[in-house]
């Protein structure tokens, strides 16, 4: 078939340029599901706690937005719950990711253009683009479901249809950044889009799912219509675990074969490089607020901070609702009071318990942040763009620091930022304003030591290696989420924990507030930063 | 080091990137208010030895001066007084190139504003477009606008011609042109000869990592091999026993050869007995010389 060929070397160049961030994704999101089903079976031991799961979440307007239509009170519709939503955005936006990178991103920096001149077809690096995405999304179910079924109190089929609606929504949006890398003219661009459309389909299914009816028992929610206009709701309907429904994925089938063949007709009409939408143009003088370093590093990384700044605020957000639901299961749970009143070095407020543990595991995964904002960073280098700008009268301290200041402050912000979302949501949650919005807040700002570590590492890193730190700064990243997430879960030697900053967080407000561990990182942290300061100035520019 | 008159001045050069050495012993000298020309094939050291004058890069052995200081540790204050294209320019794909010359020009001191405008105006540049829509010659146009609006001492340029089309390189040459007028120093690393051959005083040959050749075009083409075209009534085969004597090729009437200065009297002395009919004879073109050294640097390879 000349219509495929070249795709299956496409592949592999794809599978090998990936050969870290594949496996990373497919860890994180591994951990998300499967590795948080032992805290749910802890979290409700028995049918009494399900129901009182169910029968608090599915009244909450709020929690339906992220939570979703609870239906039925058994281990595997709390997980949908707690879970689904979240992790098929993630597997989304790694599916747009990957077929931006592999398409669009080659034709912006011309590599698409050399080869396309070789023995390869027009639909070629596309097709090899969504093969690749395809069989992550395929692996990720496989993986997923593998683990499920090894879980006694999941149900088989529930299993296998919780993991294919997740992989279906994965490869959905995959076709969705087909389509997009045809219309922007470059990557960023074209995830944008794709984004933004993934930000419509999150609000669709949010307002079907808050304006769905309750049942008479209190157990089962129906979505609004709206919800069956957004793929997400769609995943969300086949209701694995009760229900298992098989029209939601004939429906997420057919508008994935939809998108792929306007994506492949739109390409067979296009000129390699050119797009749907030109690029616009820009101003012909620049702003004064840019003519600086940091008035370039703003520039650069304004728009990652405002992706990101929006997963803290959701996170932050989530966790409030979600632990205050909680809170309602554990009043009515015997058996969970008694697991908190036996648990070690904490107040024996569930709430709390909540807070002090999830804040600094979300803060772990959210360290995704500085790692990209790090990357952006060494790419100035390994791009040789940091040779223009080190040519001028500008100092390399001047440069990094414009950088790392920007980063500390955009931690700052971030963790801010949740602590607000999580403090807000919590009063909405449980129409209450009192002093648990500002322990809430305190939570989230506790972090700030840990990530200023981590980032701190991670500069070190940078300045000793100079240019390999992207593989460095993700490989430490999922090592401190796994830690995070499973250390406790299986208890791991402690010296493996020691070595992620997030562990050395105290757990407030469960705890009371301990600024020892905060002074020790926050030292230390500056320590290392300026140690890396001092390498970078005194070593070579990597370059070309 | 002593006091010259030198803007730049490196002795005994050498930069080594793990066991890999890049410069070994290279010499260059710049003359205050010259257009000097940096040759060299790819590969050669001429980005590292540039990477080393600005302070990118810190150098394993050997003296550097360029503009009366050491280059590492001091390069805020040099960089005030000199401008720089790279080789390869990559700039922000999401400013505009109007916007990356304010912000290169502005962190190295300042723009002149009139001198921005027509500088974008003779080079054609739509200054509104974003940097990655830009082709090879525009990016490299972004550079050196950005450069040459700069009021500075000293112009360090690596091959900052390489994507431009005939037009525009006559732009540039009469910028280049007008600087020498004004006084200014300018080193060009450049592939493109012609170019030097128009601009350049004087040129630094180099060759892995070392110096070959530095001097005067005139004087260098002095000690080169002299072209001769000849048609003879006799048989010019010969020839090519004659020591000094390369390249020998007979098409038809004429006879081609290049002759190596210390030799040339030996050959004239053979021409003689000929009975010539024509005679043309002329010094090396840089070209010639260029390939003359990139041959003895390949053969030397293999």
């Amino acid at each position: 078939m000349t219509s495929l060929k070249g795709t299956w070397r496409l592949v592999r160049l794809a599978l090998r340029r990936d050969r870290i961030v594949l496996p990373i994704t497919i860890l994180l999101l591994v951990a998300m599901t499967a590795g948080s089903a032992p805290s749910l079976i802890a979290a409700y031991p028995d049918q009494e706690a399900k129901l009182a799961y169910v029968s608090s979440s599915a009244p909450s307007t709020i929690g339906r937005v992220f939570q979703g239509t609870v239906s039925g009170a058994n281990l595997g519709t709390i997980m949908m719950a707690e879970l689904f939503i979240f992790t098929a955005i993630i597997m989304a936006i790694a599916s747009i990711f990957l077929v931006s990178r592999h398409t669009r991103y080659n034709e912006e920096t011309g590599a698409g253009e050399l080869i396309g001149s070789g023995v390869v077809s027009r639909s070629a690096p596309l097709s090899a683009a969504l093969m690749v995405a395809i069989g992550m999304n395929i692996v990720l179910s496989l993986i997923i479901f593998g683990a499920l079924s090894q879980v006694k109190e999941l149900n088989t089929t529930g299993s296998a249809y919780f993991a294919l609606s997740l992989g279906l929504v994965g490869i959905f949006f995959a076709s969705v950044s087909a389509i997009t890398s045809q219309l922007s003219d470059y990557r960023r661009g074209s995830n944008g889009l794709a984004i933004a459309s993934l930000i419509g389909f999150f609000v669709l299914r949010a307002l079907g799912d808050s304006l769905g009816k309750i049942s008479a028992d209190g157990l089962t929610v129906t979505a609004n219509w709206l919800t069956w206009l957004s793929p997400i709701g769609w995943g969300y309907q086949v209701l694995p675990y009760n229900g298992n429904r098989n029209l939601p994925i004939l429906l997420l089938i057919a508008s994935t074969v939809l998108c792929l063949t306007a994506a492949f007709y739109v390409l067979s009409k296009r000129d390699i490089g050119s797009s749907i939408f030109a690029s616009r143009q820009g101003p012909a003088r620049a702003k004064p607020s840019l003519l600086s370093a940091r008035g370039l590093a703003i520039r650069l990384q304004s728009t990652g901070f405002i992706g990101w700044s929006i997963g803290f605020i959701i996170f932050g957000g989530v966790m409030a609702v979600m632990a205050n639901d909680f809170r309602e299961v554990f009043e009515g749970s015997d058996v969970l009071q008694e697991f908190i009143a036996s648990s070690p070095g904490n107040n024996g407020d569930f709430l709390d318990i909540m807070i002090s543990t999830m804040f600094p595991l979300i803060a772990a995964m959210l360290a995704g942040y500085v790692v990209t904002a790090m990357a952006k960073m060494q790419d100035e280098e390994s791009s040789g763009r940091i040779e223009s700008l080190l040519g001028t009268a500008l100092s390399r301290s001047k440069w990094f620091m414009s950088h790392v200041s920007l980063t500390s402050a955009g931690v700052i912000v971030n963790l801010a930022l949740m602590g607000l979302a999580g403090g807000l949501g919590y009063a909405f949650a449980s129409s209450t304003l009192d002093s648990r919005f500002n322990d809430i807040l305190i939570s989230a700002l506790v972090s700030i030591p840990a990530m200023l570590l981590f980032m701190a590492v991670i500069l070190l890193a940078y300045s000793a290696l100079s240019i390999s730190v992207k593989a460095f700064a993700w490989i430490f990243y999922g090592y401190c989420v796994l830690i995070s997430s499973f250390a406790g879960i299986f208890k791991w030697p402690q010296w493996t924990v020691n070595f992620s900053p997030f562990t050395h967080t105290p757990g407030y407000p469960s705890s009371s507030f301990d600024s020892k561990p905060l002074i020790v990182m926050s030292l230390l942290a500056v320590t290392l930063t300026l140690l890396a300061l001092f390498i970078f100035k005194r070593r070579d520019i990597a370059v070309k | 080091m002593e006091k010259t008159e030198n803007v730049i001045e490196i002795k005994n050069l050498t930069k080594d990137f793990g066991k890999f050495r890049a410069l070994n012993k290279l010499n260059l000298e710049v003359k205050k208010g010259e257009v000097h020309g940096f040759l060299g094939p790819n590969g050669s050291g001429k980005s590292t030895t540039i990477r080393i004058l600005l302070g990118l890069l810190k150098k394993s052995s050997g003296d550097v001066c360029i503009l009366g200081s050491e280059p590492w540790g001091n390069s805020v204050e040099l960089h005030k007084r000199l401008a720089y294209v790279p080789g390869d320019v990559n700039l922000w794909s999401n400013l505009t190139g109007g916007e990356a010359i304010d912000l290169l020009a502005d962190l190295r001191g300042g723009i002149d504003e009139a001198k921005r405008k027509e500088l974008i105006d003779k080079f054609s540049l739509d200054p509104k477009k974003k940097f990655r829509t830009y082709s090879k010659g525009n990016r490299q146009k972004v550079a050196l606008i950005a450069a040459l609006a700069s009021d500075v001492e000293l112009y360090i340029l690596d091959e900052p011609t390489s994507g431009l089309d005939p037009l525009l390189e006559v732009v540039f040459q009469n910028y280049i042109k007008e600087l020498k007028e004004a006084g200014k120093t300018v080193l060009l690393s450049s592939h493109i000869l012609a170019e030097v051959e128009s601009l350049c005083d004087r040129v630094t040959i180099i060759r892995e990592g070392s110096t070959v050749e530095s001097g005067e075009l005139s004087n260098i083409q002095k000690l080169h091999r002299t072209k001769f075209t000849i048609e003879a009534k006799k048989a010019t085969t010969g020839l090519s026993k004659i020591k000094g004597v390369h390249n020998l090729k007979v098409k038809d009437q004429t006879t081609t050869f290049d002759v190596e200065p210390e030799h040339l009297q030996t050959v004239m002395n053979s021409l003689a007995k000929l009975e010539l009919k024509q005679i043309t004879s002329h010094p090396p073109q840089l070209e010639e010389l260029f390939l003359q050294y990139y041959q003895d640097n390949n053969s030397k390879r293999s």
